[in-house]
């Protein structure tokens, strides 16, 4: 299983930050192609972008690169430019129904057919910023084979919704919710969004927690500092991994005996017991689901 | 892809580099290159823009490379972005590009 726990921003114009992205250990880099590049430089940073797919190695790490969206002059050029880079997956920003996203798969068939990439290869991660596009997360997260995340924007999201952020995120609490059904529903990930207090160590810990707790797989992030907290929100403790490792036991014991019944320390163990256990095992890197 | 006019790309920073692509009809390529890897890169820095050129389908142009330190996909990405500014070109050949 492919985690994603943390999706760090990296600017797309920026030659040295794109170097060296993966170092700091993130599961996902997001190079950005859209609101971090101005939009005099918006060539420029695709070719950037372009040559960092092409030419760096970054062991494993999976390459997202935020592009422009489809209603911009932009939107296209950088999805034939990142297609041809070889990118892993293509997030969308503003996502608002799911003919955005059906558009944006069109556009990545048909520069896979052009650059001689396998069909399907590339995925799609949706970010969500508005109302609408909360709304319609059920029919967004469904809609296309190729979708691996769904990721919510707050900043842009709470604009819409005439509110601010507050430290406790109140103000998101129905949006997270709705987002991370809509995920589990489709069978896909939820990404939660950016905090933007670079130095506040605590206020990040206590969003990161938050948004483990409502069932988010991992969280974008904006700096280098921020990977190495998430990965502490997400570890499990050695206790959870024992636990975790003793329940795996006991169903595999409980399957081949040929009963249906799993049982450990005198209980019953329950199939949703089993995949949180499984659960604990892949964030501890050890096992797959 | 034809250089019609002047262009840059690229900033003066550290791990950067700033390239001018400018129109030099029937001239062929003229290259001058700058900056402290030069002495002992100017070589390798001077072939990367030659292919770049190449891939791009650019005959004729007078190119300067102000370099600081850049990697050589840097210096693919500014001079690439400069040379389509200075064509005035939407399309590019990515596939070319490898």
């Amino acid at each position: 299983m492919r985690l994603r726990r943390s999706m760090l921003y990296v600017p797309g114009n920026a030659p040295a930050m794109l170097r060296d992205a993966h170092i700091y250990g993130p599961d996902s880099v997001m190079f950005d192609l859209e609101d971090s590049v101005s939009p005099r430089e918006k060539d420029a940073a695709r070719h950037l972008v372009f040559r960092a797919l092409k030419d760096y190695d970054y062991a494993g790490v999976e390459r997202v690169v935020r592009v422009n969206g489809l209603d911009t002059p932009y939107g296209l050029e950088d999805i034939q430019a990142v297609v041809a880079g070889g990118v892993d997956a293509v997030r969308l920003p503003k996502t608002d129904c799911p003919e955005d996203l059906l558009a944006v798969e069109r556009a990545v068939e048909a520069a896979e057919r052009r650059f001689g990439r396998p069909s399907g290869s590339v995925k799609l991660i949706a970010a969500i910023e508005s109302a609408r596009g909360i709304l319609s997360a059920r029919e967004i997260a469904a809609c296309s084979p190729r979708l691996v995340a769904i990721a919510i924007g707050a900043e842009d999201f709470v604009t819409d919704l005439h509110t601010t952020r507050s430290p406790e995120g109140v103000e998101l609490l129905a949006a997270r919710s709705l987002l991370v059904m809509a995920a589990r529903a489709a069978g896909i990930m939820a990404i939660d969004t950016v905090f933007t207090g670079v130095d506040d160590e605590e206020g990040f810990l206590r969003e990161a927690r938050l948004a483990k707790q409502l069932g988010f797989d991992g969280k974008s992030v904006i700096h280098p500092s921020q990977v190495a907290l998430i990965r502490f929100v997400y570890e499990p403790s050695p206790e959870e991994i024992a636990k975790a490792r003793r329940v795996v036991e006991a169903a595999a014991d409980a399957e081949a005996k040929g009963s249906g019944v799993v049982s450990l320390d005198g209980k019953m163990i329950d199939k949703p017991i089993v995949e949180r256990a499984l659960r604990v095992l892949a964030l501890a890197g050890e096992a797959s689901e | 892809m034809t250089i019609v006019n002047e262009a840059s790309a690229g900033t003066a920073e550290s791990g950067d580099a700033r390239v001018t692509v400018r129109p030099n009809a029937g001239g062929g390529i003229a290259l001058e290159l700058r900056g402290p890897s030069v002495a002992r890169y100017g070589d390798e820095i001077r072939a990367v823009a030659l292919s770049t050129l190449e891939a791009l389908g650019v005959a004729d142009a007078a190119v300067t490379v102000d370099e600081k330190g850049a990697l050589d996909a840097t210096i693919r990405a500014r001079l690439a972005a400069a040379a389509g500014r200075a064509a005035g070109a939407g399309d590019m050949p990515w596939e070319a590009m490898s």
